[in-house]
């Protein structure tokens, strides 16, 4: 497997391995900030002017950057090995071996955390996590109707609502028949989760 | 019995045993064909268990080896006598009970089927990674949301799974990248990318939304390279330059008026924040001041004022020192915008100047250079013929110069003209051979993705195959199993019904035979007193009585006989069954086996010590 890039990427790859372009004190520069910025969402960007600085073709340099951030986050989506990401450099971006490695070394320590900030990426569903509950019982009411009822009152405290919204408090109520087919329905869907987790 | 060897046989013929066809029962068993079959199946158990399953010609190899398998039986739970013997001098029954234990603890279908799709494709990956992080999850404690950043929990083996937190949806920007082939000029672009075009983690306006604007990129480029957001005009880029260049002269001006208020203070005020500084100081210094001079005044007017008039004087004093302040804060702001303003005329029209003195210095440097020349012609002037002919013999001598300096040119040109033809050939010789070979290698590189492709295939076709094989011929099994699983009911059933039949039988007889001994009894006792009462007065009686006696006594004999024949014939019958199984244990069978591995031994020993008696000396 390797990964599908654009030929504006591939090509800002090709120039990043050409030692004539990019010196290798750039490179390793070049190598260290992308991790930084991929990794770390509260990046500055002294250190990025740092890497232009020291080269005279600073063109190439931010070409460089932009297709390493790409190639980081298109490998760490297909969960590329460190193998076929350098059989993919060497073969496709026709990087020397000492770069393949540098870069290799690179991904494997910042692979997971990418991953992670993927991840982050989406839309969850809120979290659930913690609840509580109370049995209430109506013994007396103004109307005619029925007036023993029991009902259950529910509040689910989440979290991982989307930006900009507090986690808040889910609330309802329900008859006791409600709340056992709920149950119900919870422990259908933990047995087919741990059904799954024992394929 | 048979049905369980077959069972037994089947069992093994899955795991991999080569059992021939003819074999039925575990009689027809060798030691090697035990020992194979043992081994398999503590290898399937417990893999990697190192087991051989064929037997050394050694003998005490041949012990180890049994006696390691026993081993492994009673660390699996084998309750019953287990040995060497069991597996090298196999008795029957025995055997069958291990490999009754053993094939119960095989793998069921659902392991194996997780074994053989283990390495298949992408989708069980998939599936497979999914169940681990799963099973992760549920085996993972909680933990506070303080100990989740984002909601990204990290395992102790790196990994992370993702519980709750904050996400952010996917908005992407449009990102520069700096590739040329813009609408601009080669350099005009290039020179925008090296000064002002912004590194691509600098031009999202929120850190989460760099993932997503690259991935966007990516993507884009990849599926219409031709519809790419259209690149900067020309103009654009200008007006991108200009407003940049106003920004930086900004920052250089109010830089400079910094430096320029801090430094001397009494000089005129110029920019907004040491306007600012110097408003605030004054605010800040006003109250002191006119408490000084509200002090002085209560000194030296006290005595002849009134308190009212000291305050109206007061505030007059006030009011006119606002007065006072505003104007001169309005006359400030006017002058700062008034240097704005030059200011940024000043800085249009600055590159206009700089472009306006180099042409200058151009012009300037071509007009000394035409007056070079005319100063030497006007020198020339006074003497003309003279001059003329030296000009003449000048012209002359550079003429032949260069026809001289033209022949050598030629000469050494003819040569390297060749050389150079000569290696333009090698070089495209060679360009084309290289080309020929990159050719080769990207041809046999296609191939071997290819070929790995296709094995791979291969490989996932012939893993689920072999899947849908086992799957296919295990439920053959299974029905067949059920099938004779129900016989056998039916037959136990059958055969509990007869069981039942002669059990009552039995009682029914039972019951007859203790009335009749009850009725024996009774009618003995009632004979025995009527003749005995006779028997007093009469000598038949009384002989009749002696042999109602011994008759009596004759037949209890007879019974106590019958009783103990039967008894006999019941011993005689175990005894039987006995040396039954004594003889299907092949005891003497094993005993000459045991015998002949002994002399082997033997045998083997004394050679090794003829061995360490030959090396030692």
């Amino acid at each position: 497997m390797e990964p599908k890039l654009s030929t504006e990427i591939m090509t800002g790859l090709k120039r990043m391995g050409n030692s004539t372009l990019v010196s290798d004190e750039v490179f390793v520069k070049s190598l260290q900030c992308g991790m930084t910025t991929i990794t770390q969402p509260d990046f500055t960007s002294a250190n990025l002017s740092s890497i232009s600085s020291g080269s005279s073709k600073g063109d190439v340099v931010k070409e460089a950057h932009c297709a390493l951030l790409s190639l980081f986050v298109e490998s760490a989506r297909l969960d590329l090995t460190l193998d076929s990401l350098t059989v993919f450099l060497e073969t496709k971006a026709n990087w020397p071996q000492t770069r393949c490695k540098m870069l290799a070394d690179a991904y494997a320590a910042c692979v997971s955390k990418v991953q992670a900030c993927l991840s982050n990426i989406s839309v969850h569903p809120p979290h659930i996590v913690d609840v509580q509950w109370s049995l209430n019982h109506n013994t007396k009411s103004s109307s005619n109707k029925q007036t023993t009822s029991s009902f259950v009152s529910v509040q689910f405290e989440t979290e991982g609502l989307p930006e900009g919204q507090e986690d808040k408090l889910v609330k309802f109520e329900c008859t006791l028949a409600e709340l056992q087919d709920m149950v119900s329905k919870l422990k259908e869907a933990l047995r087919q989760v741990e059904h799954i987790a024992h394929i | 019995m048979d049905e369980v060897d077959r069972i037994i046989i089947r069992s093994l013929r899955e795991i991999g045993c080569d059992i021939e066809e003819g074999v039925e029962c575990l009689k027809q068993f060798s030691t090697e064909l035990v020992v194979e079959a043992a081994a398999r199946c503590i290898e399937a158990i417990q893999p990697g268990s190192g087991i051989p399953t064929s037997l050394p010609p050694s003998m005490s190899m041949r012990f180890r080896i049994g006696a390691a398998i026993a081993q492994a039986c009673t660390d699996m739970g084998y309750g019953g006598e287990v040995g060497y013997q069991t597996f090298l001098y196999s008795n029957e029954a025995d055997l069958r009970r291990v490999l009754m234990f053993l094939i119960e603890r095989l793998p069921k279908d659902g392991q194996t089927d997780k074994v053989v799709q283990e390495p298949t494709s992408r989708s069980a990956k998939i599936r497979k990674d999914i169940s681990l992080t799963i099973t992760k999850q549920l085996s993972a404690p909680w933990v506070p949301k303080f100990c989740r950043v984002d909601g990204i929990r990290w395992h102790e083996d790196g990994s992370f799974t993702k519980e709750g937190g904050s996400c952010s949806p996917f908005v992407s920007e449009p990102l520069q990248t700096g590739s040329t082939s813009h609408g601009c000029t080669p350099q005009e672009w290039r020179e925008y990318c090296v000064k002002y075009l912004p590194f691509v983690s600098e031009q999202v306006s929120a850190a989460n939304r760099l993932i997503p604007s690259l991935i966007t990129l990516n993507s884009r480029g990849i599926l219409a390279p031709s519809q790419q957001h259209p690149p900067p005009k020309a103009e654009e880029l200008r007006k991108a330059r200009s407003a940049l260049l106003k920004a930086e002269s900004h920052k250089l001006a109010s830089q400079s008026f910094e430096a320029q208020s801090s430094y001397e203070s009494s000089v005129k005020l110029s920019s907004r924040f040491a306007l600012n500084e110097r408003l605030q100081f004054i605010q800040e210094k006003s109250p002191e001041k006119k408490k000084m001079v509200i002090q002085e005044n209560t000194q030296t007017e006290s005595a002849s004022e009134t308190a009212e008039e000291r305050q109206k004087r007061h505030e007059e004093e006030e009011e006119l020192a606002v007065e006072k302040m505003k104007c001169e804060n309005d006359e400030l702001k006017d002058r700062i915008e008034q240097l704005q303003l030059d200011m940024k005329t000043l800085s249009a029209k600055l590159p206009q100047v700089l472009e306006e003195s180099d042409i200058a210095e151009r012009t300037l440097m071509d007009a000394e250079a035409k007056q070079a020349v005319r100063r030497k012609v006007l020198d020339l002037l006074p003497d003309p013929e003279a001059n003329i002919a030296k000009l003449q013999a000048m012209i002359e001598a550079s003429t032949q110069k260069l026809v001289k300096l033209a022949t050598q040119w030629e000469e050494h040109r003819a040569p390297l003209l060749q050389q150079y033809r000569l290696a333009r050939q090698l070089n495209s010789s060679k360009a084309s051979e290289s080309a020929r070979t990159a050719e080769a290698l990207r041809v046999t590189r296609e191939k071997v993705s290819e070929l790995t492709e296709e094995v791979r295939n291969k490989e996932q076709l012939h893993t689920l195959l072999q899947a849908e094989y086992a799957k296919v011929s295990k439920d053959n099994s299974r029905s067949a199993y059920t099938r004779r699983i129900m016989e056998i009911i039916g037959n136990i059933t059958k055969q509990k019904d007869e069981i039942d039949k002669i059990l009552k039988d039995t009682k029914e007889l039972h019951k007859e035979i203790n009335s009749l001994a009850g009725r024996l009894d009774r009618s003995f006792t009632v004979a025995d007193e009527v003749i005995f009462r006779d028997a007093k007065r009469d000598d038949v009686s009384r002989r009749a009585y002696k042999l109602l006696a011994t008759l009596h006594s004759e037949c209890s004999e007879l019974v106590k006989m019958v009783e103990e024949t039967g008894a006999n014939v019941r011993e005689s019958r175990d005894l039987e069954d006995q040396i039954e199984t004594e003889s299907a244990k092949k005891v003497s069978d094993n005993l000459e086996r045991i015998s002949a591995d002994l002399r082997q031994m033997k045998q083997e020993t004394a050679s090794l010590a003829a061995q360490l008696k030959t090396k030692a000396q």
